[in-house]
């Protein structure tokens, strides 16, 4: 503290900040204290139906099984892959995806979140018409997708 | 200032505590009360609700969070029109202090409102934010040096607008 100051330092710690206005102190109570929907994010809300969606899609369009890959949809034929050669698509399958918030990380600007790690498979099953066996495709997804603000309880 | 217990009912305690100041900093960071109102709200319970139990200096964290309502609302396109309109009434601080009992005071109330944004800025993170001037930069993105230079800059105008109120 300087000296030339001290006396206007002192005259500030002696201003006294307003107690809030009672409306004020209402708002924010009801804000601060109101039950909270869960947070979510789009992603999240939208994912399950969406890939929920496009199992059952690529279930009805590869499940014949005079199907051909190239005949169901590019994204999900992508898990598929072209059948190998003598062999035919029969089945095809999307697990549900298991989501997982994983422990939270400290962001650039200061904030946390926490990061959304979706794992899933595809599985496609091909047989050869002439002797019945069958090859199995699987392919694990591991990825993380997003972040989610850090909520602390 | 301590972190609040998980307790809601530890709410109005916590905000009749720190709710005066704090409303006082979404002032001196806000261009309008209205605006500053917004911010508190914005800012305390994004702090209260998601943000109180994290790691690091509650008074810090509160007053970042506010700090961050303050950016978020300036980056609403409609207000930002509201509040060119309104460029040349930033939020009123003086009406934030109890009615002084002294005249001194009440001038000083005037002269702190009279200081350029930048130093007012750093007079109130430090005096009623209760940040450390290491911490006023951070929040305004300036080195602690300099914010310690805008606050002596400030003490030295208060006192030459009030100097002779003091003797």
């Amino acid at each position: 503290m300087n000296d030339d100051t001290r006396d206007i330092e002192s005259a500030l710690r002696a201003l006294r900040p307003r107690r809030l206005p009672a409306d004020l102190e209402a708002r924010l109570t009801e804000a601060a204290l109101a039950p909270r929907r869960p947070r979510v994010l789009p992603f999240v809300a939208w994912g399950a139906p969406l890939a929920a969606a496009a199992s059952v899609a690529f279930l009805l369009l590869a499940s014949p099984e005079d199907v051909a890959p190239a005949a169901a949809p590019a994204a999900m034929m992508a898990a598929a892959a072209p059948a190998p050669a003598g062999l035919s698509l029969v089945r095809a399958e999307q697990a549900p995806a298991e989501v997982t918030l994983l422990e939270p990380v400290k962001l650039a600007e200061g904030s946390f979140a926490r990061p959304i790690r979706v794992r899933w498979h595809n599985a496609a099953t091909y047989r050869d018409a002439a002797s019945g066996a069958e090859l199995v495709r699987f392919a694990p997804h591991d990825e993380v997708v997003g972040l989610v603000p850090f909520e602390a309880d | 200032m301590t972190a609040p217990s998980s307790e809601p009912a530890d709410w109005a305690a916590w905000l009749a505590e720190n709710g005066p100041r704090l409303r006082l900093v979404a002032r001196a960071l806000a261009r309008s009360d209205a605006d500053a109102d917004d911010i508190l709200q914005e800012g305390l319970v994004r702090y209260w609700r998601h943000q109180r139990h994290l790691p690091g200096e509650p008074n810090a964290l509160v007053v970042t969070s506010l700090r961050r309502a303050a950016l978020d609302l300036a980056r609403q396109s409609d207000r930002r029109v509201r509040r060119e309109q309104a460029v040349a009434a930033d939020a009123d601080l003086v009406g934030a202090f109890e009615p002084p009992t002294d005249e001194r005071h009440a001038f000083l109330a005037k002269a702190l409102q009279g200081l350029p944004e930048d130093q007012r800025q750093v007079v109130v993170l430090h005096q009623w934010g209760g940040l450390t001037f290491d911490q006023v930069g951070e929040q305004l993105a300036i080195s602690p040096n300099t914010a310690a230079s805008r606050w002596r800059y400030a003490l030295q105008n208060l006192k030459k607008t009030l100097g002779p109120l003091l003797t």
